[in-house]
């Protein structure tokens, strides 16, 4: 699959073990794009913003990354408070941010869809069906959809 | 004392009636009094000199009787009535008297006062307005205990629907992975049981999704309306019929069978009865499902859903409906045993009413019924649960 150069997913993922079955599902799936993990939500949200995020200036050498992978239920801050932070911020309020989480459970879907969440995915259980929706959403968010820094 | 009593016979009323009466002259002055009116008030003098009727009165509603009797000796009316008054006594006891006064036909400037004592009824309305108050102090006590554990039990699932999962998906995604990369390293014994821990995820994936179903048909807010179970059950069928579609099934659905209720509760209901039917037909050759509807001895409306499946024992009927309870084994029938729980809780929340009938070999009948108004409220559950459907 063409990526272009420099690209990444960013993963918000707390689980190790999700980690592992996440990058092991890009694998399989042969997107062989650079997963950058960070394993809560204070580390998603520093990931971006340099001092406090509210009005925090993105951090630009890394450049957004292709999409963002976001877990809900995550220590210190959740999934829903960092997005809404990341749609905040001028810089990353047209990042991509796939919620990808366990929970079905109505209020967070809609919470995550009122924030602006672009797509609301529930884990599967069954790892075959895990490997195809990571391979969809990879496919369609790495090449298909068209990001916003690219439409001036 | 310008008033006197007549006669034998009007003397032994006055001093054995019930009723408290009292000679006032217009000054207010009680001129003369019956035991009753003493045994009230609480003074042992029938005419104590220079004793006004109003000092007999408590503080607070001393006025009123002071404005009734103003009213009478002014001439203003004959006659008025105090439905509560408070005397206090000596002792310092408060008695309640229902009062009537009116002006003396025969004696200028003599009124009579009866007195009835109410002070029971009193204390008992009193009684009964506190054991009110401790009732609703104990209903808001316990809505809010309520209300808490309804939250924790939330948050509980909130945390089941999360937290029991993610392992899960490990257990499969590594059996998958061990399969995957050491597929040439296993023997088939060691395919086998990595594909049992794989089946078994999944079983425990389903169970826990449908106890988050069981769960959520308590929170989720009711929106009710006219459901046409009719095209509900047309739907289902053909999604059964679409995930077996080897299986041959005659169905019959009666048309226009419309209920009054939360259309995705009530979703849940015949999603449920009709995945039950079509599985316990799964070793018919001849296998029937019926939807229709019917009228109980009550003349209330009921609807069903009929198999001529493996059925089950009317012995272990009581556990029909109740959580994790199975009346066939896994290998025969699969199954978490929390669809018909679900079921019960769902026609409970609309006030209705579930029972099935059923005989081992020759099918299964469940039937509900729902109230036709819809007046059902929240979280109300029928005090009981009969059997006598049909």
């Amino acid at each position: 699959m063409a990526i272009e150069a420099g690209r990444y997913v960013l993963l918000v993922e707390d689980n190790p073990d999700d980690e592992l079955l996440t990058l092991r599902a890009f694998k399989k799936n042969s997107i062989n794009v650079e997963i950058r993990v960070v394993r809560d939500g204070q580390d998603a949200v520093d990931f971006f913003f340099s001092e406090d995020m509210e009005g925090g200036m993105l951090k630009d050498q890394l450049g957004l990354p292709a999409f963002v992978l976001l877990d809900l239920q995550l220590p210190k801050i959740d999934g829903i408070e960092v997005l809404r932070r990341i749609r905040k911020n001028s810089a990353s309020k047209s990042l991509p941010v796939i919620v990808l989480t366990t929970s079905d459970e109505q209020r967070d879907v809609l919470k995550s869809y009122g924030l602006g969440a672009n797509s609301y995915v529930r884990k599967p259980v069954n790892f075959k069906k895990f490997v195809e929706t990571v391979g969809q959403l990879g496919i369609y968010w790495l090449t298909t959809n068209v990001p916003a820094e690219n439409a001036s | 004392m310008n008033f006197e009593i007549d006669g034998q016979f009007q003397r032994l009323l006055f001093d054995t009636s019930p009723l408290g009466i009292a000679i006032v002259g217009s000054d207010g002055l009680l001129e003369g009094s019956n035991p009753a009116f003493r045994e009230i008030v609480g003074r042992e003098d029938a005419a104590p000199a220079t004793l006004s009727v109003l000092e007999l009165s408590h503080l607070g509603d001393r006025k009123e009787l002071e404005a009734v009797l103003k009213g009478l000796t002014s001439g203003i009316c004959d006659s008025a009535r105090i439905a509560e008054h408070r005397f206090l006594r000596p002792d310092g006891e408060i008695r309640w008297g229902r009062v009537s006064a009116r002006v003396s036909e025969d004696y200028t400037g003599i009124l009579f006062l009866t007195v009835e004592d109410i002070t029971e009824q009193q204390s008992a309305e009193e009684a009964l307005r506190n054991h009110r108050d401790e009732l609703q102090q104990e209903v808001e006590h316990r809505t809010k205990e309520l209300q808490d554990s309804n939250r924790e039990l939330e948050a509980f699932c909130y945390s089941v629907s999360h937290d029991l999962r993610a392992p899960l998906r490990a257990l499969d995604g590594f059996a998958e992975a061990i399969i995957d990369d050491y597929h040439d390293k296993l023997d088939d014994s060691g395919r086998l049981y990595l594909d049992r821990i794989r089946a078994a995820t999944t079983r425990m994936a389903s169970l826990i999704d449908d106890l988050l179903q069981l769960s959520r048909v308590g929170r989720r807010e009711m929106m009710k309306g006219r459901v046409n179970l009719s095209d509900m059950a047309g739907l289902l069928v053909e999604e059964l019929r679409n995930g077996e579609p080897d299986r041959k099934v005659v169905t019959t659905i009666d048309e226009d069978l419309v209920a009054i209720g939360d259309r995705r509760l009530l979703g849940v209901v015949m999603q449920n009865l009709l995945g039950n039917a079509w599985k316990f037909t799964g070793k018919n050759d001849h296998a029937r499902i019926e939807v229709g509807r019917g009228v109980s001895k009550g003349g209330r409306e009921q609807f069903f859903v009929r198999d001529n499946g493996a059925g089950f024992d009317m012995t272990y009927h009581d556990k029909l409906f109740a959580p994790f309870q199975r009346l066939h084994n896994s290998t025969d029938f699969p199954g978490a045993g929390v669809g018909l729980a679900t079921v019960q809780r769902i026609i409970h929340r609309h006030r209705g009413r579930v029972w099935a009938d059923s005989e081992v070999g020759a099918g299964s009948t469940f039937s509900f019924s729902l109230p036709s108004s819809g007046s059902g409220t929240d979280g109300q559950v029928p005090h009981e649960e009969s059997e006598d459907g049909n």
